[in-house]
């Protein structure tokens, strides 16, 4: 069952089953949200001396104002830039660099997107960096956005089922506490903000981009197919011209489901969005 | 909108319209929380492998959920050896693996690890930590992580003896909302060999 929107209580309203019901509902809704899958972000390691020359780039959907990075270094630098562009390259822009690092470096922070990134957009990101002299490695360990300069911890609380109430009922305390500790409860796996994750591109032949379903539009770079891994599903072909990001809807795939477990095989990028 | 304070009602309590409101407003609060984009895992496939190293390409969780689900697959060769590290610690080995090797670790049950000893005894060898592979006990509900091999005594009690902490450390477990990185260790018993990490993500459900 869907979230339900719910109109706002007014004092003196009579408080009947099923508006708390609907409630109920909302907070299993959004504790069952709250348990979806969790994919890492995929770091990397590049043994080089120039990594613009390897291609590793990731791609995200820009949507939060702050985009944390950490980056190391074991090597002293000539220098290293974080970039952003458009998918096809165009609109480039340096989001952060050091022209003067030094030697070994921990870059464990965040850069501001405000007014330099658009809410909405896909971008591809990467590193750009040259070492004094020979072939050394840089961590690119982490990225992610979100809206604060901080990602917080929270300790787990337990959850408790909303009570389902009947025309009659007595709306009893302990009832109504359960809601208290299911959503805080669920506020604790969630966290306060929204956040998100650029996606590695894939560089090499066979490569998929495992998902378990959670949206209906599909993003994604590139010729490639929707693969079930059962073998249950009939696979499906996606098509695009390999630069600019296509929106597939999902719903067109007979055997996709919430929660089912497929692949996106031959793309660039893949990624699952709530919105086209 | 914030997520706002539920208050406690108690015994004989009124529920009014503000406190009804506020479940609500919180729940769409998380609503749209939950609602962020869903990012794949993207698989790794390597041609010519000999030994995997886990430093090339590697995971890094915001942890949410405790059970880690993960495939390795080999397309040609026998492997020798998986090894999975969460946390800097070692959450599942396999000496003999077949394939494809589909796996599900509780990264909150210790217990269940390959690297468990079991509740800690005394006058017992225990293998110390090299790269987070050291042996991990528990005593009084404590997980610890042998950091020298030693032969165990009084004195080498976890959490008790005078030099407990000169063998053991206490073992953290993730929690939520911080970062984790997670790497894989691979060998083939022979040769060059192709492998594919196919996925590895945190579920809910074990």
């Amino acid at each position: 069952m869907p979230f339900q929107e719910l109109a706002p209580r007014t004092s003196g309203q009579i408080l009947g089953a099923s508006y708390l019901n609907a409630l109920s509902e909302n907070v299993e809704w959004v504790f069952g949200a709250a348990q979806a899958v969790n994919m890492p972000f995929q770091g990397y390691r590049i043994d080089i001396d120039d990594i613009t020359a390897t291609e590793v780039y990731w791609y995200i959907r820009h949507r939060h104002r702050y985009l944390h990075y950490w980056v190391q270094v074991d090597d002293p630098l000539d220098h290293i830039r974080f970039k952003a562009s458009l998918p096809d390259g165009s609109g480039g822009v340096t989001l952060w660099s050091d022209e003067t690092p030094g030697g070994d470096a921990d870059w464990d922070t965040y850069v501001d997107t405000d007014g330099v990134l658009t809410v909405g957009t896909w971008y591809k990101l990467w590193w750009e960096i040259e070492f004094d002299s020979g072939v050394n490695s840089i961590w690119i360990n982490y990225m992610a956005e979100g809206d604060s300069t901080s990602f917080g911890t929270e300790t787990a609380a337990g959850y408790s089922v909303p009570p389902q109430w009947e025309r009659g009922d007595t709306v009893s305390h302990t009832n109504m506490n359960l809601y208290k500790t299911a959503l805080d409860s669920a506020r604790t796996q969630l966290g306060d903000e929204m956040w998100n994750v650029p996606i590695i591109r894939n560089n090499t032949e066979d490569r998929g981009f495992f998902f378990n379903n959670r949206h209906r539009w599909l993003h994604y770079i590139g010729d490639g197919e929707i693969v079930d891994p059962s073998g249950a599903g009939e696979t499906v072909d996606i098509s695009g011209d390999g630069t600019d990001v296509v929106v597939y809807d999902l719903f067109a795939v007979e055997w996709m489901a919430e929660g089912v477990a497929y692949e996106v095989k031959d793309c660039t990028i893949a990624c699952e969005d709530y919105a086209p | 909108m914030a997520y706002s304070a539920i208050s406690t009602l108690s015994n004989g309590g009124t529920v009014s319209h503000g406190h009804l409101n506020t479940l609500q407003d919180n729940a769409e609060f998380l609503r749209n929380i939950a609602k962020r984009a869903n990012w794949p895992c993207a698989s790794i496939h390597r041609n010519a492998v000999t030994g995997f190293t886990v430093d090339t390409q590697h995971y890094f969780f915001r942890h949410a959920n405790s059970i880690l689900r993960f495939q390795v697959e080999n397309a040609s060769g026998t492997l020798e050896q998986v090894r999975v590290y969460y946390n800097s610690r070692k959450v599942y080995g396999n000496e003999s693996p077949g394939t494809p090797l589909t796996v599900s670790v509780n990264l909150h049950d210790l217990s269940t690890w390959t690297n468990y000893a079991g509740a800690w005894v005394t006058a017992t060898g225990y293998d110390e930590d090299e790269d987070g592979d050291g042996e991990i006990v528990s005593r009084s509900g404590v997980y610890y992580l042998c950091t020298s091999s030693h032969t165990s005594g009084g004195t080498t009690e976890p959490g008790v003896g005078v030099d407990w902490a000169t063998v053991w450390s206490v073992v953290t477990q993730p929690t939520l909302g911080g970062r984790y990185k997670c790497y894989f260790h691979v060998t083939f018993v022979t040769g060059s060999n192709e492998l594919a990490i196919n996925y590895v993500y945190e579920d809910a459900i074990s």
